[in-house]
């Protein structure tokens, strides 16, 4: 039943979008970051839902998925949107007892609340276009640099490359023990927080022995193919910038400059 | 070919927390492009043995050479590792990346090898092994059987002139036993030695030489036909023998005249029907 | 009173590109008392079918009935329907987790509330159904001991609820000849010496062939055969075409009847392999 569950939610299409290098498309997404930071106009952010509209149009995304990605922190942007709303101090505009909304809150709450659906939208644009071990391999090259100061890029990477990989292996292997421990009589969904939690004991003892006993054995099986930590490790994979990466970055500078330029102006 | 490209002099070896060895002064050679199986019952020491060879343990006593490199010569460490490559008994705790192409580079990857190199590697140890249709497949999907060939595969890659698989085929459904067999096979006419550590009969006896180990040593060496022709033996070590050869002995000793060491189906029909 | 499937049909992931049918137009009745093998390859159903046996899924179509109570209608019946229907997984040794066997055995009982006198009963007598002298076990810590012994007390942490029916999936998946005829010798002991009822789950007609009464062959979602061992062993055949795995005295059986051997059909055993053989020479030699 979990067999299927994807993490990050990688949509595989292939798009002009998802061949873009994925270091670039890292920095694009933070770049992208900074610049609904700089914003400070309904107007600016006009140009964000251009900008945004045109990039989900080339990567063949569907909107209704880019949209999906809203919905864990609907509850966020909730909460975001009614404290701008009740605690900004202005002109009143309406009285409800002793709640008192003022034209700057309103402003203020739908500002930020655009401004946080429009960086997750963003952000989940990369995920969505990057799988999860190419996105591995940029992170780990993007990091690279720092391992100069102690930084452990590849060791992260491959942690991250591992995770994936036995993340689907424990959630069933999680389904199964917690069917066998229910054929036995035990209850995982009755009584209160405290019985709830003993009651994941059952549970949560195999499968930490389990996930020790497949680490250990990995860990072996690694050993056994000559895997020695980072160094002197090639890829067979290499990352090349290619002329769309380039187009890509030309287009992606002029949105930038677009946004600097709106802000002094 | 007739080198020994294993040599395992007189080793004993015991693990810290036991008192008992756990091999206990084992002497064996195999020769190249041989197709060996050792069998033996849980805790017979057939596995350390195996790891013994990889290096992964090294010996309390004795020496093994791995193509001439002493297994406990540091520096030879990560070249024994790859002259004689090895297969694990879980398939899902032995692949390491989210695809399987990334998977099997990823040995290749630990070597510093050329990209160009790596994707060449990985593209032949696909067709050998028959799964170059699932490449791009995230290897949680594939039934256990499929799992396997991806992890002889990922040896494959590392060139590895010698083989060791323990008890490769013990998690797996009929099915899954057949294509690891299948693979291993093809693999041995190629050239590869093949070691393979086992408890099914039935794979034993596709070998070309059979180890019987108990507690901790050799019992019996020999041909297949040489080896499961000693039923009783077999049986004391907690092990089974062919029905077809344990048919044959029974109806040699109702007096029928019957050759005392066959394994194979076919022969006893053959014979039969003469 | 039996366990009744009727029309069953299970469908995996339904609306979506994976869904699968998992179980087609199901119908099996387990009688109190039998021993029964079902087998079938990976992904012909038999996982999906035992966990409808005791409720842990509910089928898509039809209905599974056990001692006469329908599964799935009533939610406060499945603890009465887990407890009837015992079920061992796979690898059951991976769901041990007390620090003695014992607590281990008990933790069932101790879901059905009973007192602790009867408890300490029941898991005495489980673990000695399955093998064990009580009083060297008791207090080990379950993860110091073989995997053969790790199995039985996890058959017998399921035998402590006292269920009728007993179903074991792959119960000696992984193990070594001397740990696969432990285990089978121990469940045929347990089904003479207790009436339960035990539903042998396998992909080898090998290991069940000696012990069931009846086997029941999953195919794609369907019951493919059905019959006494000595019946499906005559298909060797189509046993070995539907991806399951023959023994070898069927295939010599196969053989020699293929090549003009008058010898009987559906042979289980070396013994009565020989007889046959030998009755079948004699003929040919005078």
């Amino acid at each position: 039943m979990f067999k299927n569950l994807t993490i990050g939610q990688h949509y595989p299409v292939d798009s002009p979008i998802h061949n873009l290098d994925p270091r670039l498309k890292i920095i694009f997404t933070i770049i992208f970051i900074i610049s609904l930071f700089l914003i400070e106009s309904f107007i600016g952010f006009l140009i964000v839902i251009v900008f945004l509209t045109v990039v989900i149009t080339i990567s063949r995304v569907p909107v209704k998925f880019v949209i999906k990605g809203l919905r864990p922190i609907l509850f966020i942007i909730l909460v975001t949107f009614i404290i701008n709303l009740l605690m900004t101090p202005g002109r009143v505009v309406l009285t409800l007892g002793f709640i008192k909304i003022t034209e700057e809150g309103l402003r203020q709450a739908g500002f930020m609340a655009v401004r946080l659906i429009l960086l997750i939208m963003g952000t989940s644009l990369l995920t969505l276009t990057t799988s999860p071990i190419i996105l591995t391999d940029g992170i780990e090259s993007l990091l690279k640099p720092f391992t100069k100061f102690g930084l452990p890029a590849h060791e992260l990477a491959m942690m991250m490359t591992i995770a994936l990989r036995f993340i689907p292996t424990l959630m069933e292997e999680t389904e199964k023990i917690m069917k066998a421990q229910k054929s036995r009589g035990a209850d995982f969904e009755s009584g209160n927080i405290i019985s709830r939690a003993k009651n994941l004991v059952p549970l949560l003892v195999p499968l930490f022995i389990s996930a020790f006993r497949r680490a250990d054995e990995l860990a072996m099986a690694m050993e056994a193919r000559c895997y020695r930590g980072g160094e002197n490790r090639t890829r067979m994979r290499q990352m090349k910038i290619s002329k769309g990466d380039y187009a890509a970055a030309f287009v992606f500078t002029v949105y930038f400059a677009a946004i600097i330029v709106f802000k002094i102006w | 070919m007739n080198e020994y490209i294993i040599k395992i002099d007189n080793v004993k070896f015991k693990y810290e927390k036991n008192s008992d060895y756990a091999v206990k002064g084992v002497s064996l050679n195999i020769k190249e492009g041989e197709f060996t199986a050792i069998i033996g019952h849980n805790g017979s020491g057939k596995s350390t043995l195996a790891k013994l060879i990889n290096s992964i343990l090294l010996p309390s006593e004795g020496r093994i050479f791995v193509k001439g490199m002493d297994t406990s010569d540091d520096t030879k460490l990560w070249n024994i590792r790859q002259t004689a490559g090895m297969v694990f008994q879980n398939p899902d705790n032995q692949l390491v990346a989210t695809i399987v192409e990334e998977d099997i580079a990823f040995g290749p990857e630990n070597l510093g090898i050329e990209p160009e190199e790596i994707r060449k590697r990985v593209d032949d140890s696909l067709n050998t092994v028959g799964m170059y249709e699932f490449r791009k497949r995230p290897p949680h999907l594939l039934s256990g059987g499929q799992k396997q060939r991806i992890a002889i595969a990922g040896i494959l890659a590392l060139n590895s002139d010698c083989i060791i698989l323990d008890e490769p085929t013990a998690m797996l459904d009929p099915s899954g036993r057949k294509e690891v067999m299948e693979t291993l096979k093809k693999l041995n006419a190629e050239g590869k030695t093949i070691l393979l550590i086992t408890h099914y009969m039935d794979e034993a006896v596709q070998a070309d030489r059979v180890i019987v180990m108990d507690k901790g040593n050799i019992k019996l060496d020999g041909t297949p036909k040489e080896v499961f022709r000693n039923i009783d033996e077999i049986k004391k070590y907690g092990l089974d023998v062919p029905q077809v050869t344990e048919l044959t002995q029974e109806l040699i000793k109702e007096g029928l005249n019957l050759p005392s060491d066959i394994i194979e189906v076919k022969e006893l029909v053959d014979i039969l029907c003469q | 009173m039996p366990i009744k499937a009727e029309n069953i049909k299970y469908i995996y992931s339904e609306g979506t590109p994976f869904r699968t049918l998992a179980l087609d137009n199901v119908n099996i009745k387990i009688d109190q008392g039998e021993f029964v093998g079902i087998i079938g390859h990976t992904g012909s159903g038999k996982s999906t079918l035992i966990q409808l046996f005791n409720g842990l899924e509910s089928a898509t179509e039809g209905r599974v009935e056990v001692d006469g109570i329908l599964v799935g209608e009533d939610k406060k019946k499945l603890k009465l329907i887990r407890q009837t229907v015992g079920l061992v997984f796979q690898y059951p040794e991976y769901q041990l987790f007390e620090e003695t066997v014992a607590k281990d055995v008990a933790f069932g009982p101790l879901n059905l509330d009973l007192s602790q006198e009867e408890i300490d009963v029941r898991v005495k007598e489980a673990l000695e159904l399955v093998g064990f002298n009580y009083n060297k076990i008791k207090d080990a810590s379950p993860f110091e001991l073989s995997g053969g012994q790790k199995r039985r007390v996890a058959i017998a942490g399921v035998l402590a609820m006292k269920p009728n029916y007993l179903i074991l999936d792959e119960p000696t998946a992984g193990l070594d000849p001397a740990g696969r005829n432990e285990i089978f010798h121990q469940i045929k002991k347990l089904h003479e010496r207790s009436n339960v009822t035990v539903i042998l789950v396998s992909h080898s007609m090998e290991d069940i062939a000696k012990l069931v009464d009846r086997v029941i062959v999953l195919y794609k979602g369907k019951v493919h055969m059905q019959g006494t061992p000595k019946e499906i062993y005559s298909e060797a055949d189509e046993l070995e075409r539907i991806g399951l795995g023959i023994p070898q005295i069927a295939s010599i059986v196969r053989e020699l009847r293929n090549r003009g051997f008058n010898i009987k059909q559906g042979i289980l055993t070396i013994e009565e392999a020989k007889e046959e053989i030998l009755k079948e020479v004699k003929r040919r030699n005078v």
